[in-house]
């Protein structure tokens, strides 16, 4: 078996608060990420998903380098960007590119667009030839908008053509990764639409890997082809898209299945939902994070951290009871 | 190729059409409208005013001594018969000259400290903690405390009142640095592999010159009123030169009798600065519509 | 029985420019009307007009008759009177309706002594009663809590608290689970559909998500560009949507029973309020566009079950195959 695209080991990412007191020794920490892995096929889509605050977000900065990492390993091909030369990581970053939630912040609005798109060519160094501004007018073209476009500044443009420049940009490297940080979330239903397509047909015929980070399940769901669902810092169910929506294992995966909004009034349903809410990232409960929420908890998942287990092919749950509970209907 | 050349030539009048709006945008603003056409008038009188004066500031004329102002003498004479008109508008141009050199000085410094303490937080601590000691004085007492220790001279002057305001500025360009440095298209370079300083070059400081304007405005006011203060404790400019602190200094003792030697470069440092604070409000209004309060 | 809430013909206006025209609907005594649309649709204009919230600079036109008053007639003092008392609101931030300096039931307890004369003491027992009713556990203790203390949910919960403090006909929600995660909108769903099985609250639910449509609404007024194109039942509406727009919003939408390998699209984008095409304004991005489309403004068409749409092909392209 060859190494994956991207092989995440044992991610741990602390947030220490409050740097202004200097006389207090111990200072909060935020346990953003606290010990994430994951791997990721080449061309292959894995959605990370969760709720505000259970560190997705995070996750995509780590595997981009644009925050250090507290301890783990990011492996991109092999190499892990933690602790390779700088001159090499910035050689590396050609290869993985991101697409951002806000189509407004996206955008340095005192560039043109195709300085915007080329900018991660003129950033590594190259100049800007006639012949490289052609290619922004090809970029624009493959995402959907026109050469004219090139000069042009962001702030004519509306959201999603705002967020098809992003793509242009991403893609504009030739990369080979693509971290999605709710990357169509800000935009309209017709429009998300559109950029949904875009990028799998880009997918398609670029060989691109999306790591896409994103809180709307149906969205996740249409574009990713495995899955992973984070709680408070940690993976609690990872597997192909099919079986962790179809047959989810843990809690907490059911119950978030069970809160998205249903497609057809016929659907409508007693709800099996969750209680309570998410517990502050500071202070998270002791032993299983989803405890004091989770219908089927025991004294052990008060005491003790459920591994991440694998419990059938590609599929695993970090919950102690995994096999005894009934796969909910998804 | 022929396509590239068309973008290039299309981009022209977007620009200009774009600039348009903003100077229609900037136009709406009464504040900075009155504000330009003040301080246009002072710079213009120090530009060419001395130009038109036949009398040279420091013409003495024993006979023509403390001259109301009259047909011949517009703004009346001093203790020893020279024009004020004259020696006002030659004025001018020592206290403008300086307040711009002040301005430049803020620019580069109060950019460079500013950027360096907002983008390598590793600096921010020891720069900001230097800004807070300067700052911890009052601007003027400052400028005097320098002044006094290097002696008097228009230099002088520029280098404390450099040293008083560049923290300033540099406080206001950082606040600015460290919001846009949290912004996605700065987090989307970085990912790209820029350096760091194309990364404040290109897509930090560009994107923080609204405040810094403004500021700078506002240095040059303060400037202008600090420096007329020096002068007039004999700190900044010497007698020799007229710089308005100068003509205020002078004209103090004579106060009683010939009222219009204090009042007439009083008035233009008065104007001066109000131009300025008008300008640097509307031009924060125009800049930063977030500041600005909901009309209507 | 006369509704409780009608709107005919209602237009709002800035400065000559129309951002809501001829909007026209009904919300009965206990129904919960969602009004549907994108941005830059007119769905948030047409409810702040509702609460005679607009600025003064806005020219409104039409009625809006509430319990048989024409709300833009009501001077402004009857008007606040009125909301809270019998129009209660709850908008998408609630961090931004709260008073920050002020504690949660500080805030409560001035909601409810400004419409009912009861002493402190009285109204801070009310507001226990109604934080419990709107699922805050530990209620007594949480009066204590500054807004920024709880989270968005929560704060959403107090908002709804306060909205329900005057027991008022009418809720109007503009986007209430938009900024909250999946479980916390659902669980606030329910507070909703409960605050209606309990109060007999009617409300308006403004939102731009369809599921959040099919989980409560009884019926789905659909706008699009400043008008409403499509009004139904929401059991006819999805199954059978009329208008070409409401059609391909839905397609459109990434569903969790559907795995679709491309997602069906609606070309374009919404037009902004200052260029919208000549006659039907969905016309330019619509599949069925025939050239008599762009000539005038489409009537709106009634079928069966109550459902209306404005498009004139919509009867001869008869119901959308159900999903």
């Amino acid at each position: 078996m060859t190494a994956p695209l991207l092989a995440v080991d044992g991610l741990v990412k602390h947030f220490a608060l409050s740097s202004e007191n200097w006389f207090r020794r111990e200072r909060p920490t935020v346990r953003a990420v606290d010990g994430v892995s994951f791997t990721l096929g080449a061309g292959e889509t894995l959605g990370l998903v969760g709720e505000s605050g259970c560190g997705k977000s995070t996750i995509g900065k780590l595997v981009l380098q644009l925050i250090p990492a507290t301890a783990g390993a990011v492996r991109f091909e092999g190499r892990d960007l933690v602790d390779i030369p700088a001159a090499e990581l910035r050689r590396l970053r050609r290869e993985i590119q991101v697409v951002f939630q806000d189509p407004q912040g996206s955008l340095n609005p005192r560039m043109s667009v195709a300085e915007i798109v080329l900018e991660p060519l003129v950033a590594q160094g190259e100049k800007l030839t006639p012949a490289l501004r052609e290619y922004a007018g090809d970029l624009l073209e493959r995402v959907g908008l026109t050469r004219a476009h090139a000069t042009r500044h962001p702030h004519e443009f509306s959201g999603g053509q705002r967020q098809r420049i992003g793509i242009a940009r991403a893609i504009a490297p030739k990369p080979k990764l693509i971290i999605c940080d709710e990357a169509v979330s800000a935009l309209d239903v017709s429009i998300q639409a559109q950029v949904i397509n875009l990028l799998m047909d880009l997918q398609d015929e670029m060989g691109l890997s999306y790591l896409f980070i994103g809180h709307d399940l149906a969205v996740v769901r249409h574009v990713a082809d495995r899955l992973a669902v984070m709680y408070l810092g940690r993976i609690v169910e990872t597997g192909p898209k099919h079986t962790v929506y179809t047959a989810p294992r843990h809690p907490y995966t059911q119950a978030l299945l069970a809160s998205v909004p249903v497609s057809h009034p016929r659907q409508r349903r007693a709800r099996v939902g969750v209680r309570g809410e998410i517990p502050s990232p500071l202070a998270p409960p002791p032993g299983c994070h989803f405890h004091p929420r989770c219908p089927f908890a025991q004294d052990i998942c008060r005491n003790e951290a459920p591994p991440l287990r694998e419990i059938a092919a590609d599929h695993r749950v970090s919950c102690h009871f995994a096999e005894t509970i009934v796969p909910a209907k998804g | 190729m022929a396509d590239t050349l068309v973008m290039e030539r299309a981009a022209r009048p977007a620009r200009l059409a774009r600039m348009g709006a903003g100077l229609r945008r900037i136009g709406k603003s009464r504040a900075f409208v009155i504000g330009a056409v003040l301080f246009a008038f002072i710079c213009l009188a120090a530009t060419i005013g001395p130009l038109f004066t036949s009398v040279s500031p420091n013409a003495l004329a024993i006979r023509s001594r403390f001259q109301p102002p009259s047909m011949e003498f517009w703004l009346g004479t001093d203790n020893l018969g020279r024009s004020v008109l004259s020696r006002v508008l030659w004025g001018a141009r020592l206290s403008l000259g300086i307040g711009f050199a002040v301005v430049l000085i803020n620019a580069a410094f109060g950019v460079l400290l500013g950027a360096l303490a907002g983008y390598y937080r590793k600096l921010d601590n020891i720069l900001m903690r230097v800004a807070d000691a300067l700052m911890a004085f009052p601007a003027v007492l400052l400028a005097i405390g320098i002044a006094s220790a290097l002696g008097p001279s228009a230099v002088t002057a520029i280098v404390a009142l450099s040293v008083v305001y560049v923290p300033r500025t540099a406080r206001v360009v950082r606040a600015s640095v460290l919001v846009v440095r949290e912004l996605d298209y700065v987090h989307a370079a970085r990912a790209c592999g820029a350096t760091d300083r194309r990364i404040v070059m290109k897509h930090i400081l560009p994107n923080c010159m609204a405040p810094l304007i403004v500021q700078l405005s506002f240095v040059f006011a303060y400037a202008i009123l600090s420096e007329a203060v020096l002068s007039f404790l004999g700190l900044g400019a010497p007698p020799t030169v007229p710089s308005w602190g100068v003509l205020i200094s002078e004209g103090r003792a004579y106060m009683r009798e010939a009222a219009w030697l204090t009042i007439v470069p009083g008035a233009a440092i008065a104007i001066t600065v109000l131009g300025l604070n008008l300008l640097g409000d509307g031009l924060r209004d125009v800049l930063d519509p977030r500041m600005k309060v909901e009309q209507g | 029985m006369s509704p409780l809430l009608s709107l005919r013909n209602v237009s709002v206006a800035f400065g000559g420019q129309p951002v809501v025209r001829d909007v026209s609907f009904d919300v009965a005594s206990r129904e919960i009307v969602g009004l549907v649309g994108e941005s830059g649709s007119g769905k948030s204009v047409t409810a702040l007009a509702i609460l005679g919230l607009l600025p003064p600079t806005a020219e409104i036109t039409g009625e809006i008759v509430f319990e048989g008053r024409d709300l833009p007639a009501l001077g402004r003092r009857q008007m606040r009177r009125l909301r809270g008392a019998g129009i209660g609101m709850i908008f998408q931030e609630p961090m931004s309706s709260l008073n920050p300096v002020f504690t949660v039931g500080d805030q409560i307890i001035e909601a409810i002594r400004v419409h009912q004369r009861i002493s402190r003491r009285a109204a801070a027992d009310r507001a226990v009663e109604l934080l419990e009713k709107v699922g805050i556990p530990a209620p007594r203790r949480r009066l204590e809590d500054y807004p920024h203390q709880m989270s968005g949910g929560m704060r959403q919960r107090v908002m709804i608290a306060i909205a329900l403090s005057c027991s008022p006909r009418l809720l109007i929600a503009d986007e209430p689970t938009t900024a909250l995660d999946v479980t916390i909108q659902a669980q606030l769903l329910d507070l909703l559909a409960e605050v209606r099985e309990e109060f007999g609250t009617a409300v308006v639910l403004i939102t731009h998500n369809m599921g959040v449509i099919a989980e409560i609404a009884d019926r789905v007024v659909v706008m699009y560009a400043s008008r409403v194109v499509e009004e139904a039942g929401v059991f006819p509406l999805f199954d059978h949507p009329r208008h070409p727009y409401t059609r391909g919003l839905m397609a459109s939408t990434p569903a969790m029973d559907m795995e679709a390998p491309r997602l069906v699209t609606i070309p374009g984008g919404t037009p902004t309020p200052g260029n919208l095409p000549p006659g039907c304004n969905f016309a330019p991005r619509c599949g069925y566009a025939i050239p008599p489309c762009a000539e005038g403004v489409p009537p709106m068409d009634a079928f069966a079950d109550g459902q209306r749409a404005a498009c004139i092909r919509a009867r001869e392209l008869g119901p959308a195959a159900p999903r």
